[in-house]
């Protein structure tokens, strides 16, 4: 399959691919970033938490799903259609790029309330969706023991 | 006159009961024959969750469906009342959920709906996340 667009129809990017300098790495059903199309306040938020990441740990964070080319209805989600919901993976201990439930022994529940620290100091960020309740800021929802939910505002 | 009075008593009697008649059939039941019918959605078989689905193995396999168009605004009206939805709030979409089944009515006026099954059990579980 080609690689999608760098933007979509409504001039949003997709988040950097291969960004080796920061915190973060990408993952994702569908691959290739065709899921990663990011509203620019988004794509801001994102890269400030993985710099300010990359100060504390050598690890990366999995970012997954944010939006279709287009806002297309995403299927798999309810939401995910604005580019301003992002879903991050929890920080394994090994650090390996691999899923990672709250449930397993490689979760790192430490360092994955470090990271969600990170995003709800973040002005712009609204809500946090996860289901580690040991953790502060958080919402349950259900199935979200393999990743958490951060949705920012556009004002704000 | 009373003529005139028994003419106008009659047609407001004819008029109520047409009105009668046809608020009556509104409210009944469909009497359409259950019938299979084609539908438009897509699936996916996967392992661990839905949320971070990987490739389905020989000891964990997953399908998740994502049902779309007149199948899903069928489901989504049967599924009265609204629920309110941590993931959705203040988007104008309407979501309704029954089990692992959710059907949402988008803010355009189209209607999605998503539940699974685990096919090594058998077991209804969600089709989808925030």
């Amino acid at each position: 399959m080609e690689s999608p667009a760098p933007s979509d129809s409504r001039g949003y990017f997709l988040i950097p691919q291969a960004y080796e300098g920061g915190g973060f790495y990408v993952y994702g059903t569908p691959d290739k970033g065709r899921g990663q199309y990011a509203h620019p306040k988004l794509i801001s938020a994102l890269l400030q938490v993985a710099r300010s990441w990359s100060y504390l740990d050598k690890r990366k964070f999995g970012i997954d799903n944010i939006s279709l080319s287009g806002g297309e209805p995403f299927n798999g989600h309810r939401s995910h259609r604005s580019g301003l919901e992002v879903d991050i993976r929890p920080v394994r201990k090994d650090g390996n790029r691999l899923p990672c439930s709250i449930f397993d022994k490689q979760y790192d529940r430490e360092a994955t309330a470090a990271l969600i620290a990170l995003f709800r100091e973040h002005s712009k960020v609204q809500l946090v969706l996860f289901n580690d309740r040991t953790i502060q800021g958080v919402s349950h929802a259900s199935n979200h023991s393999d990743h958490f939910h951060v949705q920012i505002a556009v004002t704000a | 006159m009373p003529r005139t009075t028994a003419t106008t008593f009659t047609f407001r009697s004819l008029l109520l009961l047409s009105l009668g008649i046809c608020a009556a059939a509104g409210r009944a039941p469909q009497t359409a024959e259950p019938e299979f019918k084609r539908f438009d959605g897509s699936y996916m078989v996967y392992s661990l969750g839905v949320g971070d689905p990987q490739p389905a193995k020989a000891d964990d396999s997953k399908i998740a469906f994502a049902i779309e168009g007149e199948a899903a605004r069928k489901m989504f009206d049967s599924m009265a009342p609204d629920i309110r939805d941590a993931c959705t709030a203040g988007s104008a979409i309407r979501v309704r959920t029954k089990g692992h089944v959710s059907c949402q009515r988008e803010k355009s006026g189209e209607h999605r709906c998503s539940f699974g099954f685990d096919l090594r059990t058998g077991k209804s579980i969600s089709g989808s996340v925030c």
